[in-house]
């Protein structure tokens, strides 16, 4: 008894802040809030309170609530789910051994299970299980080109995404009614063959379904990276055809959305991408400049003055932006305090 | 650390005296029990006689080894507490000594290595420049023969924010006056450059001027690969695309490679040199190269990993006997 009401007071410590999350007003600022998502879902779910994590993700679905840089939150928990760090494999003297954890994320994904089991309607317990098929496919792939991975992890790669995939599928009745499922499916199609093949009716299903979700878009952007078969030309299509889906509620911020979103991936060829000929920096300063009057928060602000000066060498825009942020920096957004140092000075220096 | 463990593993090879009469990192570990006891006069007697020990053919210094020294007793990054202690053990060094060079150097290459991880900026921000105080305090002395005395003052300066053109002009005024510098000096002003956030090529190109101007009669144009070495640790995707725009062409990396393994023959630089050839499809140059590599070990595949591991070294075997497409 003193043993379940402990726990009981436990999940209602947990629970009460978190549940009241969406509801709160945009006070506690965007980066302690997103920190709090982030330990809602691991605290959850590592204590299999997964009650709690539907009641908060129903909510703000229903609410449609945002963060103060205008991000749902109900996305931000779906971004949020981790399992941690998988512990360390012992030291194996055999020729080939493996370096993933195999047990460790078989644990979590019968967790999942667990959930799933208790909760067959609960589409984030889906995105769940889903997802700890998709992290253990990255473990065995590794963050190389693809060109670089020994092909039996490369073969284990596949097949544990188009399970991820196959989940998915499994528990579209109520998925398809969610951004996130989408969003999850089209990422996961980016590297399944069947995932592949059916990637164009996907994108043209979820955006019928959602054609204001950022996710969904974010998602779309990456499929459309070089690195995976995509062109600049096409990101800036896909971002131009979502201005048109969201003018109305967004006006031209979803440009600047897109592409900050993209960037991730687009930098991994070099930092100042957003130069380029062919990729159109006034509009997505436009973008921007539209995000930032529509969803003031510092964030934002940041992330923008951060891709003006390392990514676009918009020296003018950079200085604006540094000016307008003053002291509300956001370490979290730049790379290092250097970084930043570094934008605050070149800024500053007479242009050529 | 590279060099670091490199030489530590010379040292460990002249213990029984094979090299006693050349210093080795060995006799510089005790520093860091010289600083725990606030021995601060021997540890600058020990400096000025280090300081006096030309680069050798290896590319280290006597100031090298003396940082390299006390570095290693400093300990590791994430030893949060020797860490701290280590600092402090500085600042009193510094606040006892304030004309001190050595002190000044070990307490800025302290901060140079711990400020970026703590997490308040204004706290990182008083830290770099009480080490830049510290710094500026003995320049006027011989401090800036040293060149570790230039490379902490340029991590110093890239950590508040100076730009890769900043970091390069420091570089050039200083280089003309300062003692030979070694291939450590080098590495730490590639660091300056911030490459993961800057991609600064065209300063990075011109460092690897100034350095090949200042080294080659004795060094032929070895400096430039221990440069872009350092470049490519610091900015892996340069892997993917070596011979990119203002990058050296694969002939240039190719003699700079080849000048710095005659300097100090190391599997390591003939890894790197294989794998650039392989890069550049130089399909004889890759198969004499890979040929002149010894037996692998696993500690090769620490060196082929960021090259893209055991799967890139085959295809490149299997490339230069005709049994596939280029790398």
């Amino acid at each position: 008894m003193r043993n379940s009401g402990t726990q009981l007071a436990a999940r209602l410590a947990l629970a009460l802040p978190l549940l009241c999350g969406p509801m709160l007003p945009a006070h506690a600022g965007e980066m302690a809030e997103r920190k709090e998502i982030a330990e809602l879902f691991t605290k959850s779910f590592a204590a299999s309170d997964f009650s709690t994590l539907d009641t908060w993700y129903s909510k703000a679905r229903r609410d449609n609530s945002r963060l103060p840089s205008g991000d749902f939150r109900a996305d931000r928990l779906v971004q949020s789910i981790a399992f941690g760090e998988p512990p360390a494999m012992r030291p194996c003297t055999e020729f080939r051994c493996s370096r993933v954890n195999d047990d460790y994320w078989l644990a979590q994904q019968q967790k999942a299970r667990v959930w799933l089991g208790q909760q067959p309607q609960s589409t984030l317990a889906a995105l769940t299980l889903a997802k700890a098929y998709d992290a253990q496919a990255w473990e065995y792939r590794g963050a190389g080109f693809a060109n670089n991975v020994r092909e039996e992890d490369m073969l284990k790669f596949r097949d544990l995404a188009n399970q991820a995939v196959q989940i998915l599928f499994t528990h579209a009745e109520h998925g398809r009614k969610d951004p996130n499922w989408w969003s999850q499916l089209l990422t996961y199609s980016r590297y399944t063959p069947m995932g592949q093949k059916n990637l164009a009716k996907l994108a043209h299903d979820a955006l019928a379904a959602f054609p204001g979700n950022p996710g969904i878009y974010a998602s779309l952007a990456d499929s459309l990276t070089p690195q995976w078969g995509g062109s600049y030309e096409a990101i800036a299509g896909l971002a131009a055809h979502a201005v048109e889906n969201t003018e109305a509620e967004e006006g031209q911020s979803m440009y600047a959305r897109i592409y900050g979103s993209a960037y991730g991936l687009l930098s991994k060829r070099g930092t100042a991408v957003f130069a380029r000929p062919d990729v159109n920096w006034p509009r997505i300063r436009a973008g921007f400049d539209d995000l930032v009057q529509r969803y003031p928060d510092s964030t934002n602000l940041n992330t923008y003055a951060r891709l003006a000066c390392i990514s676009a060498l918009d020296k003018k825009t950079t200085a604006q932006l540094l000016q307008r942020i003053a002291q509300e920096v956001e370490p979290q957004v730049w790379q290092s305090r250097s970084e930043f140092m570094r934008c605050q000075n070149w800024s500053r220096e007479a242009s050529p | 650390m590279k060099l670091l463990r490199s030489l530590v593993l010379a040292a460990a090879l002249c213990v029984g005296g094979a090299c006693a009469a050349k210093p080795t990192l060995l006799d510089y570990l005790d520093l860091y029990k010289l600083l725990e006891d606030k021995e601060f006069s021997q540890l600058d007697a020990r400096y000025a006689i280090a300081t006096g020990t030309q680069t050798d053919a290896s590319g280290v210094s006597g100031s090298d080894l003396f940082f390299l020294g006390m570095q290693a007793g400093v300990g590791r990054r994430d030893d949060v507490a020797r860490a701290a202690a280590a600092l402090k053990l500085a600042k009193q060094w510094v606040a006892s000594a304030p004309r001190s060079v050595p002190a000044a150097i070990v307490m800025g290459r302290i901060i140079v290595r711990d400020a970026p991880r703590i997490a308040d900026w204004t706290e990182q921000g008083r830290l770099i420049a009480e080490a830049l105080k510290a710094l500026e305090a003995v320049k006027e002395s011989n401090a800036q023969k040293d060149p570790a005395w230039t490379s902490t003052y340029a991590r110093l300066i890239s950590l508040d924010g100076a730009t890769p053109s900043q970091v390069i002009e420091l570089t050039r005024n200083q280089l003309a006056g300062m003692s030979e510098p070694g291939e450590w000096f080098f590495e730490e002003i590639v660091g300056a450059l911030e490459l993961k956030s800057t991609e600064a090529l065209p300063e990075l190109r011109e460092l690897a001027t100034l350095a090949v101007h200042r080294s080659d009669k004795a060094r032929g144009t070895s400096m430039l690969a221990v440069i872009y070495t350092s470049a490519f640790d610091a900015l892996p995707a340069l892997r993917s695309n070596p011979f990119k725009a203002g990058m050296p062409d694969w002939q240039t990396m190719d003699r700079a490679y080849t000048d710095l393994n005659k300097l100090r023959p190391d599997r390591v630089i003939q890894i790197h040199q294989a794998a650039l050839a392989c890069k550049a499809q130089d399909k004889n140059r890759t198969a004499e190269l890979l040929d002149l590599l010894p037996a692998p070990s696993s500690m090769d595949q620490l060196t082929w990993a960021p090259w893209g591991g055991d799967v890139f070294r085959s295809r490149c075997e299997d490339w230069v006997r005709g049994d596939s497409m280029p790398a």
